[in-house]
């Protein structure tokens, strides 16, 4: 039980950091897709299989809180969260930067063409503006992003980490 | 193959989420995510707030110190807002000569809010507030900054909470009008980018760059008066009966963290 309350309170706080801090940033910092690549990260790197539902979760607080251009945000997080499990399960098995990297860039790849088509379909059933051109700027900046996080954030936490268990933890 | 947790583990997990989902839908999921991420949200809006303005001062700027800059922001906020107060004292002034008698403009109440969460690109521009429907917020509701300028209006709205639609989102749009000699009316609506559009000006109007552009009023909780930005461009195709006004906003939500919600007189809690 403690283990779930960890797990929904780690997901509040990247959740607050993802909407209020990232996105209250200038572009284009602002679309730093941190929840997607710690999960990412988390579950292919770490082995933290269960936290897959945080981009669930994170898609669907989008939807209630219409924060977001394109609409129906579950569903494209639900397909994302799909193409890492089928990505980290079958293709990318080993733990390098390439393979996180490789299936960070594929989910955001899956969560544009989702966004697009809800975004085409809901321009062609209503009155939504089909912005196709920054969505995908947009989307490219948080491709830019996740690499940069994966290479020069997640590789110096996990050596400082390595370090302090040396040093610390292992004597302890 | 990854490791992966029992069968019987994981349907705990997706009933356990279930569970969540729905409760959280029963119990309206905005007015609880807001309860629940509040203490940590408005500090670190506040912070993204700051580093905006203060870190990111060049991004405006091209040679400016952030002094001059924040100096020249409000030199222009202030020079508007007394250009407005003018047009309206002398228009109120020509009436009350034609007529002894004139209408008393209704006054609106406001309610204080504080940015939660804040979304701004080219793509889109909205913004989640700390109060809603119990402080007395309606959907619609025009949304402005501490000097009165207009910010958004409620695009959705919970118990505790409501979600803004800033000016500049693409998929905004507000009655205005233009404070030149016809005072001009239309719709400005959020283009890519930081400005706004109003299409449609037929090309008899007389619309000239730094005219003042305020809400009309047309709208049932928008208040007319309110100013929306300043025209910067006017742009008319070879042979088309209308002309476009590009319109820059005279608030940048990237700098707001507390926002003033305006509601009617006759409902404030």
């Amino acid at each position: 039980m403690i283990g779930y309350l960890l797990h929904g309170l780690a997901f509040l706080l990247l959740l607050a950091l993802q909407v209020s801090f990232i996105h209250a940033l200038p572009y284009p910092f602002d679309r730093i897709p941190l929840i997607l690549v710690v999960t990412v990260y988390l579950y292919q790197y770490e082995d933290k299989t269960s936290c897959w539902w945080w981009l669930v979760c994170y898609g669907f607080v989008l939807d209630a809180i219409s924060l977001s251009i394109s609409p129906l945000q579950i569903v494209s997080y639900t397909l994302v969260t799909g193409v890492m499990l089928f990505f980290v399960t079958h293709v990318f098995t080993n733990r390098s930067f390439y393979g996180m990297a490789a299936t960070a860039l594929l989910c955001l790849v899956a969560l544009t063409v989702s966004e697009l088509s809800i975004l085409g379909l809901s321009h062609l059933l209503g009155s939504e503006p089909f912005l196709w051109k920054p969505l995908l700027t947009t989307n490219l900046w948080a491709a830019f992003f996740s690499c940069v996080l994966l290479l020069f954030v997640f590789s110096p936490l996990r050596r400082g980490r390595l370090v302090l268990q040396r040093l610390f933890l292992d004597r302890v | 193959m990854k490791p992966s947790a029992t069968g019987r583990n994981r349907i705990r997990r997706v009933v356990i989420l279930v569970t969540v989902v729905l409760l959280a839908l029963f119990f309206s999921l905005q007015g609880l995510l807001t309860i629940v991420i509040a203490p940590l949200a408005v500090p670190l809006a506040a912070g993204a707030t700051w580093i905006s303005k203060t870190i990111f001062w060049w991004r405006e700027t091209g040679g400016l110190t952030p002094e001059a800059l924040a100096d020249l922001h409000q030199d222009r906020q202030e020079l508007a807002i007394d250009r407005l107060e003018f047009e309206r004292l002398k228009e109120e002034n020509e009436l009350l000569r034609q007529e002894l008698n004139f209408i008393e403009r209704s006054e609106s109440g406001s309610v204080s809010a504080q940015v939660l969460a804040k979304s701004v690109s080219h793509s889109v521009s909205r913004f989640l507030i700390d109060v809603g429907a119990r402080q007395g917020v309606q959907l619609g509701a025009a949304v402005v900054s501490g000097e009165g300028m207009f910010v958004g209006k409620v695009i959705e709205l919970g118990e505790h909470s409501a979600t803004v639609s800033a000016l500049t989102d693409p998929s905004h749009s507000v009655a205005v009008s233009l404070l030149n000699k016809s005072r001009t009316i239309g719709v400005a609506t959020g283009s890519v980018g930081d400005l706004l559009q109003i299409d449609f000006i037929p090309t008899d109007e007389t619309v000239q760059e730094n005219d003042l552009v305020v809400t009309s009023g047309l709208e049932p909780l928008i208040p007319s008066g309110l100013l929306v930005g300043v025209v910067n461009t006017v742009e008319q195709q070879t042979g088309s009966p209308f002309q476009q006004a590009i319109v820059e906003p005279l608030t940048d939500i990237r700098r707001l963290s507390l926002v003033l919600v305006l509601i009617p007189a006759d409902i404030q809690p």
